[in-house]
């Protein structure tokens, strides 16, 4: 999905760009109303800046919508799977040391979710730490 | 033998979208794209099996041995609310551009009325440990299983010649109305 925008400042790597919703981005999108207000017509986006556009100038910017997908399905998945393991290895482990079962998941449960969060953590933060990032992909205009 | 029962009644028989009406805004909302149709749903399955665990350890290990079962409605209020504020967080804390893109999505998954509705349910029931697990998880699959049907149907209809009136979110609920019909016929599957 692409979308046009002013850019607004820059640090680092990264640009603000005011992108104009309800033109591109979010006219299929069925929360519009809920996420830039009824009267708020713009938006502002955090974006990857490779080709060092500045404040000023017009830009078009790249939103890499099916890696949100795969992000969260990666997320939640993970997530799922722990919680599903970690209560499955509690109760086996309950009927092996004869604890309560339901207290012996429980604790299964809290400590696969810590256990995938801290991996998840390093995942996102290792691998894709600048990958989900919208990108400038041209500027067309200069600013003044 | 009754855990399968719960689970497949869960998924077909009792279906939180189709059976119950309940996590509708999601599924209308969230049904354009087969894509973004598994993520809301592996979404939702993830935060109504911890739902479903957290209220039931709440409710027995809490409310009932304390005589405060009135207190039900809202104590699952603020765990459910606890644990969106949790999801929020940990969500910021992993990826920020993700949490930037998800925008009102993120409140919509964790505090739609399925999510409440199956904390209820779960007390209602008094079920125990493993078969309030096992609804939560079934429930959050039947869910998905919505959705995603829900999502492979409308990106079929983006190629259909409709009637300009029922453009939009008319065809969306004669469809979803469709599928409640079709999923009517599991009922009798389990008593």
């Amino acid at each position: 999905m692409r979308d046009k925008g002013l850019v607004v400042s820059t640090k680092d790597d990264f640009a603000q760009v005011e992108v104009q919703c309800f033109i591109e981005s979010c006219h299929d999108c069925s929360a519009r109303s809920l996420c830039v207000g009824q009267d708020k017509k713009k938006g502002i986006l955090v974006a990857r800046n490779p080709l060092e556009a500045q404040a000023g100038d017009e830009v078009e910017v790249d939103i890499p919508e099916t890696k949100y997908n795969q992000a969260l399905i990666l997320l939640f998945g993970v997530l799922l799977a722990a919680a599903i393991l970690g209560m499955a290895a509690g109760y086996f482990l309950s009927l092996l040391l004869s604890l309560s079962s339901s207290m012996a998941s429980f604790s299964g449960l809290l400590l696969a979710l810590l256990i995938a969060g801290g991996w998840l953590f390093r995942h996102f933060h290792k691998n894709r730490r600048h990958h989900l990032y919208p990108k400038i992909t041209s500027i067309l205009k200069r600013g003044d | 033998m009754e855990l399968v029962a719960i689970f497949i009644s869960a998924i077909l028989v009792n279906n939180f979208v189709l059976y119950y009406f309940l996590g509708i805004c999601p599924f209308l909302g969230v049904s354009k794209k087969i894509d973004s149709a598994i993520s809301m749903g592996l979404a939702v399955t993830f935060v109504m099996t911890i739902t479903a665990v957290v209220s039931w350890a709440i409710n027995n290990w809490i409310l009932i041995p304390h005589g405060l079962d009135y207190l039900k409605i809202v104590s699952f209020i603020l765990v459910i609310a606890s644990l969106v504020q949790l999801v929020e967080m940990f969500i910021r804390k992993v990826s920020p551009p993700l949490y930037q893109a998800l925008g009102i999505y993120l409140p919509l998954i964790t505090t739609n009325c399925a999510i409440m509705g199956l904390a209820l349910l779960v007390a209602l029931r008094e079920y125990g440990f493993a078969e309030a697990v096992v609804f939560g998880l079934g429930s959050g699959l039947g869910f998905t299983l919505a959705i995603i049907l829900m999502a492979a149907i409308r990106e079929q209809l983006d190629l259909a010649d409709i009637p300009e009136p029922l453009k939009g979110a008319g065809i969306s609920l004669i469809v979803a109305s469709i599928m409640a019909l079709a999923f009517m016929g599991f009922i009798g599957m389990i008593k």
